[in-house]
């Protein structure tokens, strides 16, 4: 009895000191500072490039700001002036397309709507490094034996005047409803149905879709140990992840930076990533390049970034990496059902809930999937895009 | 009433003795022989009889062969080396007393206007009793030592021993001897070793200490001898937790800004999780505090938490806590005493700002072996004194360990199954007196944390520690001890996620000191302390080795740093007059960064970042890269304003070579230190310090101010990596602190009810500023330090109801600590982020709990085997939330907040403990 007790106590205590130590809480407001937020990533790519303003919202609501109204330029240390016009609401798009250049100083200067002007440090773009390789390759995670897709870059030029680099991706993936039917018979009774019924029924069929990333990934090769053979991997994808269950395909940009630009994001990043349970890093605001001309006190957040980009596109199928191997389950769940009460049948196959899967055997009900699995097009989807090669 | 029954009987066989000599002859042979054995061989051979008491006759066996030989010279080898004295009745009787001679005439004047033919053969008087007691009631245990002999000139005599609590037989020190009337004193030293010179004759000592009763003696010296006593302590004091032991120290000592916690008994205090915790118990004490309840670091007087220096028996210790600082590493049984400099550190320490925390083990019991023990709900603890050889050597073992590991397996629960915490220490130590003059002690530490918070990842860290000493005593104004010891902290991180960035990480730092300290009293009015210390630093920063094949993990070895710290110091503790003293210090302090290593240098005038570097200097082994060092001054004064009220004032400076580098709010054990190098400075601080100290009766009143300065404290910039990072002065800077404040204590450490209370105001500020944006914090203002806790008030109280039961609270209120809060989120990049206010620009709640404990004693039979008692106590009985930490961090995108505490309900323990 006794050491049940005592079990029981240290069960508490540890479980206490382990588990429920650290709680959510909302977040209430103690004070609130209007500040002005600046993304502005100008890259070598000629093209129109974007500035996007915005202000700090309220801890308690999300309530996106927008900088409306404010002038928008940069100017380079050869006098040429790159005017910005809002596009969209915060967004500020330069009237004429350009690229950054190497060896010239870019300023941006921003004068918001209530007369307050911000200016940038004198900014050059850093040297173009080419992404050499860029593979996918299936990998075992060693102790759950978890399997996964990986994306890896490597073969990075040890010579190349940039040691920086921040990564986005952007994947693109085919969906093929699994539970799809062609409405359109080639033979059957009666008459065939209108070519457009055809040709929408094999819209349902396949589709597509794009995700950006949102996560920061930054590496300085000087912390690699050999350039060609480390490898830095971009993307994971958990092999029963339905996004790579038919054919995948991961557009990758590679940023070159300067190490200022590399600490700026290194700092966000180090924001967005988890804590530990019993202690906490030393919070803080943290400056990018861009100050405020009136008053060198005032907070000014974000970085007047200048890149220079360069892209790699690579495809997998499922079936390349796993051949003959059980597909990733598909986004949701297809396992065709029935429904017992008529009316409710036919209020969710009007409502497109659900679709008919099969025929019903006599005397039986007719089974249905949900409709996702019938059309994809009721999925989050984008037509086929142009880059995409089957 | 005895005294006076052997002056009557003096007198007696004065009269009856008069001018009667003996010469008979006897032979007598006698091999191996117990003394008693020979008297009775003497009493059958000859009509004579002894009369004495057998227990006065020591057990040594004696030879001899005489023919026809005096009687006399018979007896006098017999009783050779012994203090006995004999007398020879014309009546065939033979007295034996002890110490005292028998005299057969009286002495010069005794008896006035008789016609007394006295004889003058002796030129001393005999040494009555009764006259140096003749104005004294009270009965004092009368004392012999030596043999009286009536042929020696000599009037005064050397008189030495030690002097030992009789329950623990460990050394009363410090313990004052006083001979009344006669204006003779001294001092048993830290082995409560003394030694006094006394006239001849009848002397009325006064043992006076805090620790004891006040008692007197009487000590009658015939010769130089030895004396040993073994005195009760006195109990009253001991019952409760005893914060100085010496009754004046509040007001008499020098130096300002001490507290001294005396271990014997702590039991009274509530209780965490069954743990008595020393530095606990520190904390509730003005100018000591800690940023949190999971902080493992303690903050004295506005210092940053690396700024103080752990000893345990001289040596260091880098970690003094478990668990993330709920538990303290020491083992509370086997402490002797805590002693923490938080105003003028002794110039003997260097190396720390803030404070030095001396912990002295106990002394061992050389007499018997005796130990303690308690079961309580998280670990369990045991203590045992060994004594080796009897009244010279001993051996003390304290062990102290977790169970909530194996429990924690034990558990269904799949997600505990994977977690772990777990912890344990060991202490060792052997004494030796090897004899009067000089003494040995070793002391061995060992301790180890483990846990792992997330199922993935495994974190460890250990203390150890070796010391050696080597005490000596020259002469009665001059003794020295020799000091070698080696401490080493290290820690390692193993995450293993399965993933491809799996890794072990270690660290390790560990330091060898080699110290002589000297101590030369020149004089009563001047005392001299001096000594020279070298510590060799060498640590190893880590590396990250990848875990299994798949980890693209590269693996990453900083190299090793290396570094001397050596110093000279001298203080004078100089008595101006009765009521002035002096204490005048210096400590010159050196150091040197040593290869193998490499060095960058940076432009100048630039932030240092990869893109300033201009070059790599490489340094050979042992070369020297750069050397810092400087004075340090380390003075006070004391000055009585009346018999119970004294003021002091003083000031010191202090360096510190070595850094921690934490980008935590608070100290973690996984922070690492740094050594100073070319591009990191030493830091450095200035105290200055007031106080006025009064003693009421049982109270003792005390407040102090100080005012503090520190420059070159390292601090890190927003994001910094510090955790295996080469480029490590890339991320961090050095600013300038100040702190100030006012500490009272009210302290009544007698009678049934008795505590403390305890308030401080203070402030600690920073201020981080530069040319250089990144390096700037809070616009280059002072900001309050993560542990700036203006108001911080304790009361401590215990109450004994009966011999049996006592009862005991705890209640402490302080200041929330600074925070830094957001005022405002954006978006950037598809993130939610959060924006933050200046650096500690807000404060997290304040701070209250109160606990309370019960102290239920065993019965007190005296036959009994072992003494037990069982504590019950409650941490945080008002259940209140306090908010260790807030923090604030993007998932999903999405800004989300968490406040984290470490004991949010109230906690109940029992623990069991018991002596023997």
């Amino acid at each position: 009895m006794k050491h049940t007790k005592i079990y029981y106590i240290v069960w508490m205590l540890i479980s206490f000191l382990v588990l429920s130590c650290t709680e959510p809480f909302n977040i209430k407001s103690i004070d609130f500072e209007d500040t002005l937020i600046i993304e502005a990533i100008i890259t070598d790519e000629v093209k129109y490039q974007e500035i996007k303003l915005s202000r700090t919202f309220s801890l308690e609501e999300f309530i996106p700001a927008e900088e409306s109204n404010a002038k928008v330029t940069i100017t380079d240390n050869s006098q040429n002036v790159y005017e910005f016009e809002e596009t969209s609401k915060g967004k500020y798009t330069s009237t004429i397309p350009f690229g950054a250049v190497a060896n010239k100083d870019y300023i941006l200067s921003i004068i918001t709507k209530n007369g307050k002007s911000y200016k940038s440090n004198p900014t050059q773009l850093p040297g173009m490094v080419p992404i050499n390789n860029l593979y996918a390759t299936r990998t075992v995670n060693e102790d759950t034996g978890n399997e996964n897709m990986s994306i890896f870059i490597n073969e990075f030029d040890p010579i190349a005047n940039s040691k920086y680099f921040r990564y986005e991706y952007e994947e693109t993936y085919k969906i093929v409803a699994p539970a799809w039917i062609y409405e359109c018979p080639l033979s059957g009774p009666g008459p065939p149905p209108p070519p457009e019924v055809c040709a929408e029924s094999l819209e349902k069929k396949t589709c597509y879709n794009t995700i950006a990333s949102d996560s920061i990934i930054l590496v300085n090769t000087n912390t690699f140990k050999d350039n060609i053979t480390s490898s830095l991997e971009i993307r994971k994808i958990p092999r029963n992840n339905p996004i790579i269950r038919k054919r995948y395909s991961i557009l990758v940009k590679q940023y070159a930076q300067s190490l200022e630009a590399f600490t700026f994001y290194k700092i966000l990043n180090k924001f967005l990533s988890s804590e530990n349970l019993l202690s906490q890093n030393q919070p803080g605001f943290f400056s990018g390049n861009i100050y405020s001309v009136d008053n060198k006190n005032e907070k000014v957040v974000g970085y007047f970034d200048v890149s220079s980009v360069s892209f790699k596109r690579i495809f997998f199928n499922f079936s390349d990496f796993f051949p003959n191997e059980p597909l990733p389950p598909y986004f949701i769940d297809c396992a065709p059902f029935t429904i017992p009460d008529i009316n409710e049948y036919y209020r969710r196959i009007e409502a497109r809930e659900v679709a008919k899967f099969g025929e019903p055997l006599p005397g039986e009900l007719q089974e249905v999937v949900n409709i996702a699995c019938a059309d994809c097009r009721t999925l989050e989807t984008i037509a086929k895009p142009e880059f995409w090669i089957d | 009433m005895k005294n006076l029954l052997l002056l009557l009987l003096f007198l007696n066989i004065t009269y009856n003795s008069f001018a009667q000599k003996n010469n008979k002859k006897i032979s007598i042979q006698f091999e191996n022989s117990s003394k008693i054995d020979v008297i009775t061989q003497i009493e059958n051979i000859t009509d004579y009889h002894f009369y004495f008491i057998e227990s006065w006759i020591d057990d040594d066996l004696i030879s001899g062969n005489y023919n026809n030989a005096p009687l006399r010279t018979v007896l006098n080898d017999i009783f050779t080396n012994t203090v006995i004295n004999y007398y020879i009745t014309s009546g065939r009787t033979i007295f034996l007393t002890k110490n005292s001679l028998i005299y057969d005439e009286l002495p010069l004047n005794f008896i006035k206007n008789t016609n007394v033919k006295i004889d003058t053969n002796h030129n001393l008087e005999p040494i009555f009793l009764k006259e140096s007691n003749k104005n004294q009631n009270e009965y004092h245990e009368i004392i012999k030592i030596g043999k009286e002999n009536p042929n020696l000139s000599q009037t005064s005599f050397t008189l030495s021993g030690y002097i030992r609590n009789k329950t623990t037989k460990e050394p009363l020190t410090d313990l004052v001897l006083i001979v009344k009337d006669k204006g003779i004193n001294t001092i048993t030293n830290q082995d409560g070793y003394y030694s006094i010179k006394l006239p001849l004759g009848s002397n009325l000592i006064e043992f006076k200490s805090l620790v004891i009763k006040d008692l007197v003696k009487k000590i009658i010296v015939y010769n130089n001898g030895n004396a040993n006593f073994d005195l009760d302590v006195n109990t009253e004091v001991l019952d409760e937790v005893v914060i100085s032991s010496q009754k004046n120290r509040n007001v008499a000592e020098v130096i300002a800004g001490i507290t001294k916690i005396e271990l014997k008994e702590i039991k009274n205090i509530p209780l965490v999780l069954g743990e008595r915790d020393l530095l606990k118990i520190a904390a509730t004490l003005p100018g000591i505090s800690t940023a949190g309840e999971g902080a493992s670091g303690y903050n004295v007087r506005g210092g940053k938490a690396d700024q103080n220096l752990f000893l345990i028996d001289e040596g260091i210790i880098y970690n003094p806590t478990h668990f993330f600082g709920i538990f303290s590493a020491l083992n509370p049984y086997t402490v002797g005493s805590l002693e923490i400099y938080k105003g003028n550190i002794p110039v003997e320490f260097g190396g720390r700002l803030s404070s030095v925390f001396d912990i002295k083990t106990k002394k061992s019991n050389t007499e018997n072996l005796s130990g303690e023990a308690a079961i309580g709900p998280v670990t369990s603890n045991l203590m045992l004194e060994i004594p080796i050889v009897k009244e010279k050597s001993s051996l003390l073992v304290g062990a102290r360990g977790t169970y909530s590991d194996w429990v924690l397996r034990s558990l269904d629960n799949e997600s505990l199954k994977n977690s772990q915490a777990s912890f344990y220490d060991f202490i060792i130590k052997y004494e030796h007196k090897i004899n009067k003059n000089n003494s040995l002690q070793a002391t061995g530490y060992y301790s180890k944390d483990k846990f792992s918070i997330t199922s993935d990842s495994l974190y460890s860290y250990s203390n150890q520690l070796a010391t050696l000493k080597w005490s000596h005593t020259f002469n009665k104004k001059s003794r020295g001890s020799l000091i070698l010891n080696t401490s080493q902290y290290q820690f390692n991180i193993g995450f293993d996620a399965s993933s491809n960035k799996d890794f072990d990480l270690n660290y390790k730092i560990n330091e060898t000191l080699l110290k002589l300290k000297m101590q030369y009293i020149i004089n009563k009015k001047h005392k001299l302390n001096y000594g020279v210390s070298n510590k060799l630093y060498s640590l190893n920063p880590g590396s990250k080795e990848p875990l299994g094949n798949n980890s693209i993990i590269n693996p990453i070895r900083i190299p090793k740093e290396q570094a001397l710290e050596s110093a000279v110091f001298l203080s004078d503790n100089y008595k101006v007059n009765k009521k002035l003293s002096l204490s005048l210090g210096i400590r010159y302090s050196f150091y040197a960064s040593l290869g193998k290593a490499s060095q960058r240098i940076y432009e100048e005038g630039r932030p240092r970042n990869e893109g300033t570097l201009i070059e790599t200097k490489d340094y050979k082994k042992n070369e020297v890269i750069k050397t810092y060092g400087g004075p340090e001054i380390r003075t006070s004064a004391r000055y009585f304003l009346t018999q119970g009220l004294s003021i002091k004032a003083g000031y010191s400076s202090t360096y510190q070579f070595i850094h921690t580098l934490s980008n935590n709010t608070t100290q973690s054990p996984l922070d690492t230190w740094k050594l100073s190098d070319a591009n990191i400075k030493p830091q450095q601080a200035n105290q200055f310090n007031f106080g006025v100290y009064k003693n009421l009766d049982a109270y003792e009143l005390s407040i102090e101010t100080y005012y503090k300065t520190a420059k070159n404290i390292l601090d890190y910039k927003i994001g910094a990596d510090l955790l295996l990072n080469e480029l490590i002065e890339t991320e961090v800077f050095q600013g300038v602190g100040k702190s100030y404040g006012v500490e009272l204590l009210v302290k009544k450490s007698k009678g049934d009810f008795n505590g403390w209370l305890a308030y401080s105001y203070s402030r600690s500020l920073i201020k981080l500023d530069s040319e250089f944006s990144e390096e700037r914090v809070n616009n280059g203002e002072y900001f309050p330090s993560n542990y700036d806790k203006p108001h911080d008030f304790s009361l401590v109280a215990n109450y004994k109801m009966t011999k049996r039961f006592s009862f005991s609270f705890n209640f402490a209120y302080q200041t929330g600590r600074p925070v830094t809060y957001p005022v405002g989120t954006y978006s950037y990049l598809g993130n939610e982020l959060a924006l933050y206010s200046n650096r500690n620009e807000f404060r997290i709640p304040d701070y209250y709990r109160l606990d309370v404990g019960l102290n239920i004693e065993g019965n007190h039979k005296i036959k009994k085997l072992a003494h037990s008692f069982w504590n019950i106590s409650i941490y945080n009985v008002l259940g209140r939330n306090n908010p260790y930490s807030v923090f604030f961090v993007t998932e999903n995108g999405q800004l989300t907040a968490y406040t984290s505490s470490i004991f949010s309900i109230p906690i109940p323990t029992i623990t069991y403990n018991i002596k023997f």
